[in-house]
């Protein structure tokens, strides 16, 4: 399946939703006049840490997948690695930040060699916590190790899996109200802005 | 929309020309349109129809290219300034201007972030909704400090026209009968969360010149027969309005006044029309029409009525009227005064506070609120005034629960942190400023003498900046945020302030007016309390351009109602053969 395919069975779900409120003749005008432009579009990949990205070399690739499935480890649910997260910071790297933005995550890949991805799971656990607690590294590396994490996280909540599963995604709320919170229930999975 | 509304050459006269179809042309229309009026409105840019044109709603963040961020070169090429307001995203950048293609020009040491919406409704698809009415103290501000010139009008001489255009706009909110924000007609409020209850009890006790209310906003929270007949319906709390909204539940013109000007059948429109200037008679001292010249293919062309709403924004009003020269009005078509462009104002959102809030971990929400709580200016008036500057500020002000996006940089790696993420965190909570600006003769606008944009219309150059008025109440306001919060229990409180940022210059609060003030003085002024130019009777201009003072109030709703009584007076002066 296209990615351009997923685009317009969400948007037709919605649109079907919106039906119930509007009635179908209006819907059916709703569906002239959308067009999705994937030339440039991110969509998942398999293989990203088995080639060279448009940002990273082959061998940052392999560091960045494995730095990423230390922060979001598969537990029960997906990690990073499974949501191609890697794959979208390039992507988002090349696409949405200028040359000069990027440096703080190139430089935060950096601080890594290939060595760290043979490490094991809690190793790699252990030096990022060091990392973020400052021991062995300054307070421009911790910086740039914090925005790599954030685009990281971003990539990972604002996934199909991410946004929708691993947190509530309600597109059609109805309404907006209070209500009690139980330990344990999921956050909500999509905002007004990111 | 029937496409026989759509008309580009047409020699015939109409009635009413109105430049511009955002709040207050898409008012006016309505209002001409409903009267019998044979009505033209002029677009500069694209037709955008309702629920078709809006191609970002509905669809979820994973669906778009860059998951909503924009294209770096995109933003860089295309939307160098407009990517500094709030609601641009991929979701939205279809309803901004394109800078590349509208350029202007700032003065040496001053800057101007000009937010742009040039398509058929204009900014009504962008706005952020929160709307009040001005106090009566607001239009007593000018004559009680000295600043600016009276107001020609009053806060009476608004009411009904408040209430009118209240009920056909839709605005939830509560009835808080207080003296600095009078209530509207209003539809349900949306509801006030428990901690943000209890900061309000907290800051009241505090501060007992100081309310905190529900925000108001132009949602329909409770549709009525008069929503309904216009195809709206209940707002269903998406909050992704600026996406476009094809449950017509905020107000648009796409939503509200065009349906409602179309089914008068008396509704022409004229898109891709960017207007070049006014067509003016010196024999008969009255506009005839307008120049245009196409947006697409730069072709000219001219249309013909007995009266002009200029509806085009405060800058765009304006521009048109400086390009509008004459033997008789050299400087620009009714500026007799010389203060055509200058005056202008902009509100000051530059300073906030914000804390974390302890507890409440069993209070949650479902939906997302399109608004937030309000605080109204509890400086009104000289004798209420902060020392060290004049005027006040209202505040926006709301409580969150931090979620990923909040929690994505806090220290944490692995399974712990994964699961962390997925839950909501602490509470917090912020208030952020909504200052007033003084009006000042040296903060204007006017036309560059050579440089000129691709439709060959000059430039305009702005010279305006926030002043020490300015900044000293930005500065209060984030101390006097911390003080709230802390009332009310927060920790981790710290304020600041951002008008020393090129980014956060006028212009950026989209809350531009003044650079055609009304007035009781033809020699002071460039329109009287009608809106009606002094210089020229068959000339209206009713949107921000006409304020004599920005007051703290977000000025949609007041456009509005300057905008419908204007068609008022217009209406009934031609019936009585006075214009």
């Amino acid at each position: 399946m296209t990615q351009n395919t997923i685009s317009n069975d969400n948007r037709r779900a919605f649109l079907q939703r919106l039906g119930g409120v509007l009635g179908a003749a209006t819907v059916a005008s709703l569906t002239a006049g959308t067009h999705l432009n994937v030339a440039f579009a991110y969509s998942p990949q398999t293989d990203s840490a088995s080639k060279a990205g448009k940002v990273f070399s082959l061998t940052q690739m392999k560091i960045l997948a494995s730095v990423a499935d230390t922060i979001l480890p598969r537990t029960n649910t997906p990690g990073a690695f499974d949501l191609d997260c890697h794959g979208f910071v390039d992507h988002q790297l090349a696409t949405c930040f200028s040359k000069e933005a990027t440096k703080p995550y190139l430089s935060a890949v950096n601080l890594f060699d290939e060595s760290f991805t043979t490490l094991a799971p809690d190793a790699r656990q252990k030096a990022l916590m060091d990392l973020e607690a400052g021991k062995g590294f300054d307070e421009n590396q911790q910086n740039d190790f914090r925005a790599l994490k954030s685009l990281i996280v971003f990539g990972y909540f604002t996934s199909e899996y991410g946004a929708s599963k691993a947190l509530r995604y309600d597109a059609v709320p109805g309404g907006f109200k209070s209500i009690p919170y139980k330990p344990g229930d999921k956050g909500w999975g999509n905002f007004a802005y990111y | 929309m029937n496409k026989d509304i759509y008309i580009k050459e047409d020699n015939n006269k109409f009635d009413v020309l109105i430049v511009g179809s955002g709040i207050t042309g898409g008012f006016a229309a309505k209002e001409f349109c409903e009267r019998g009026f044979n009505t033209l409105m002029i677009e500069r840019g694209r037709v955008v129809e309702h629920r078709v044109d809006y191609p970002g709603e509905g669809k979820p963040v994973w669906d778009y290219d860059n998951r909503m961020k924009v294209d770096n070169l995109l933003a860089e090429q295309q939307h160098k300034i407009q990517k500094d307001c709030y609601a641009f995203h991929d979701g939205t950048k279809h309803f901004f201007g394109n800078d590349r293609d509208l350029p202007y020009q700032t003065a040496e040491g001053t800057d101007f972030r000009w937010i742009r919406a040039n398509q058929l409704g204009g900014k009504s698809l962008l706005w952020h909704r929160q709307s009040y009415r001005m106090c009566p103290d607001d239009f007593l501000a000018n004559k009680r400090d000295g600043h600016g010139n009276d107001w020609p009008i009053r806060y009476n001489d608004l009411t009904k026209w408040y209430s009118y255009v209240e009920k056909f706009v839709g605005i939830s909110g509560n009835a808080d009968g207080l003296a600095n924000l009078p209530d509207s007609e209003f539809l349900p409020p949306f509801e006030m969360l428990k901690p943000e209850q209890d900061i309000k009890a907290a800051v009241e006790k505090a501060f007992p010149d100081r309310h905190l209310i529900m925000g108001r906003t132009a949602h329909l929270t409770k549709p009525t027969t008069l929503h309904m007949q216009l195809g709206r319906v209940q707002c269903q709390a998406r909050n992704e309005c600026q996406k476009g909204c094809s449950f017509g539940a905020y107000f648009s013109t796409q939503s509200a006044t065009l349906p409602a000007a179309a089914r008068t059948n008396n509704l022409s429109i004229a898109a891709n029309s960017v207007v070049h200037s006014l067509i003016y008679d010196e024999k008969t001292n009255r506009v005839k029409g307008v120049r245009v010249i196409d947006n697409e293919d730069l072709s000219t062309r001219e249309y013909f009525a007995d009266v002009v709403f200029l509806c085009a924004s405060t800058v765009g009003s304006t521009q048109i009227l400086l390009n509008s020269k004459s033997k008789k009005f050299p400087n620009g078509l009714a500026n007799s005064s010389g203060v055509l462009g200058h005056y202008l104002m902009d509100h000051n959102y530059n300073a906030r506070a914000s804390g974390d809030l302890e507890g409440y971990e069993d209070e949650f929400f479902k939906g997302r609120r399109p608004t937030g709580c309000y605080m109204p200016n509890f400086q009104s008036r000289p004798e209420t005034y902060a020392k060290g500057y004049k005027r006040g500020y209202a505040y926006g002000m709301s409580a969150y629960r931090s979620d990923w996006r909040g929690m994505a940089g806090q220290d944490g790696i692995g399974a712990d942190f994964k699961d962390k993420l997925t839950k909501p965190g602490k509470w917090g909570a912020g208030f952020y400023a909504q200052g007033e600006m003084l009006p000042e003769f040296d903060n204007h606008m006017s036309l560059h003498p050579t440089k000129k944009d691709k439709w060959g219309i000059p430039q305009i150059v702005f010279n305006a900046k926030y002043g020490a008025n300015e900044n000293a109440m930005m500065d209060d306001a984030a101390e006097q945020g911390v003080k709230m919060l802390e009332a009310a229990g927060c920790t981790n409180v710290q304020g600041s302030t951002s008008y020393q940022y090129p980014n956060r210059a006028p212009g950026i609060a989209i809350h531009e007016v003044g650079t055609a003030r009304m007035g009781r003085d033809a020699k002071t002024s460039v329109l009287n309390g009608y809106c009606q130019a002094h210089d020229i009777p068959n000339l209206f201009v009713p949107d921000g351009s006409s304020f004599s003072s920005s007051g703290t109030v977000n000025p949609s709703l007041t456009f509005m109602a300057l905008t419908v009584r204007a068609v008022d007076y217009y209406a009934k002066e031609r019936k009585a053969g006075r214009i």
